[in-house]
């Protein structure tokens, strides 16, 4: 099977870049979050990766990570600015999850519940 | 929808703006030929998958499979072997999620899909010896239409998927595949980690498949082929590793129950392995 033999190749070779490509960005830990989402429909790490990147999308959100035990989603923003409450929700709607809440730092606006 | 299936395509997670790039190597092994040509078909295909997320609800499929047959047989005393590899028959299709209901770690989701097979694998290949049957051809020829709908539960210790399928496949110069349904059902449950402790671990799921595959007897000027469809189950077990960008899968599809018509093949094994990439 000559093309037998090529097609694992390139599987092999595209198991390593996909790896690779992976492992490249990593989540990164945020410490005392400015805003925490709950997030419920989330049960799943690859599934999770369609919701960081569509909150990565909205300009004022420096880092994040997602909390997959709490349901969570917490987030630092860029310096001196502030999210949209509508950008947070559209995100994750975009992302196929339901978002059923919004807590700020307390030096912020406090929090609200979605309807769910 | 979730972490999906292995064996099928049709519970791939998709968010709106997002992709996911899956290549599959799949071995089929076929003998236990009840005549004296002693048939042995080995079917080494590549499928590549590409999903997009139209918007949150509705996502784009396209697979398009890279295909090395090879048949053995006895001709008189000798044994012969003929092969052809090349491109097979492509399928795009949409899925649409039309009921969804979530909860902290779980979901459940309910979506239906539409598509067609593309003729884009030759159905005119020949070798030295002349044209390849049927069996050995790369495409069927036909545009031919599936309708289907996956469902999903998903929890952090387990998920089923269940999904049904319907093709209806066209005549192309005479000669029709048989119409296929099928019903996939897979499940899963987490092994590691035991605690999910904090962020986004990895997961090791265990996974059992199944695959209810019942074909119509292929035609050849309107006359039914004797030696052709059946019902097939299959029952697959495997391993599934998710990490938040890739997921690394194998499965190995074992027939259980085999009710062939005539002279057809059985199969004697699929294996299954499978890479995903989120982009």
């Amino acid at each position: 099977m000559k093309i037998g033999t090529r097609i694992i190749f390139v599987f092999l070779v595209l198991l390593t870049t996909m790896l690779s490509a992976g492992q490249a960005r990593a989540q990164e830990a945020v410490e005392n979050p400015d805003v925490t989402l709950s997030v419920e429909g989330l049960a799943c790490p690859i599934c999770a990766y369609g919701l960081e990147k569509r909150l990565k999308k909205i300009d004022s959100v420096d880092t994040l990570s997602i909390h997959i035990k709490d349901g969570e989603v917490r987030m630092k923003l860029k310096e001196g600015s502030s999210i949209a409450e509508e950008k947070i929700r559209e995100a994750v709607l975009d992302a196929g999850f339901t978002l059923t809440g919004i807590t700020y730092r307390e030096e912020e606006a406090g929090s609200s519940r979605c309807p769910g | 929808m979730a972490q999906a299936q292995i064996t099928t395509n049709t519970a791939l997670p998709v968010s709106k703006g997002g992709g996911i790039f899956r290549i599959q190597t799949k071995v089929l092994r076929s003998s236990g030929d009840p005549t004296e040509a002693d048939r042995e078909l080995t079917v080494l295909m590549v499928p590549f998958v590409i999903v997009y997320g139209v918007t949150s609800k509705l996502a784009a499929f396209g697979i398009v499979p890279v295909l090395d047959k090879q048949i053995r047989f006895t001709n008189g005393l000798a044994r012969t072997e003929r092969s052809v590899s090349g491109l097979g028959d492509a399928r795009v299709f949409f899925r649409y999620t039309v009921f969804q209901k979530d909860a902290r770690g779980a979901t459940f989701r309910v979506a239906p899909f539409v598509g067609t097979q593309i003729p884009t694998g030759s159905r005119d290949a020949s070798d030295d010896v002349g044209l390849l049957p049927p069996s050995l051809q790369l495409g069927s020829g036909s545009w031919s239409p599936f309708v289907g709908a996956v469902l999903t539960r998903q929890t952090f210790a387990w998920q089923i998927d269940v999904s049904v399928t319907y093709q209806r496949n066209n005549a192309v110069d005479g000669f029709r595949v048989g119409d296929e349904a099928r019903l996939d059902i897979a499940s899963k449950i987490r092994l590691l980690p035991r605690d999910l402790g904090e962020g986004l671990p990895s997961f090791l799921y265990a996974n059992i498949e199944s695959n209810l595959i019942l074909r119509e007897k292929n035609e050849i000027a309107g006359i039914r082929n004797e030696n052709s469809g059946g019902l097939v189950w299959y029952v697959d077990p495997g391993f599934q590793f998710i990490s938040r960008r890739v997921v690394i899968e194998t499965v190995i599809q074992i027939p259980l129950v085999q009710q062939l018509n005539g002279a057809a093949l059985e199969n004697d094994f699929i294996f299954v392995a499978s890479i995903r990439l989120a982009f």
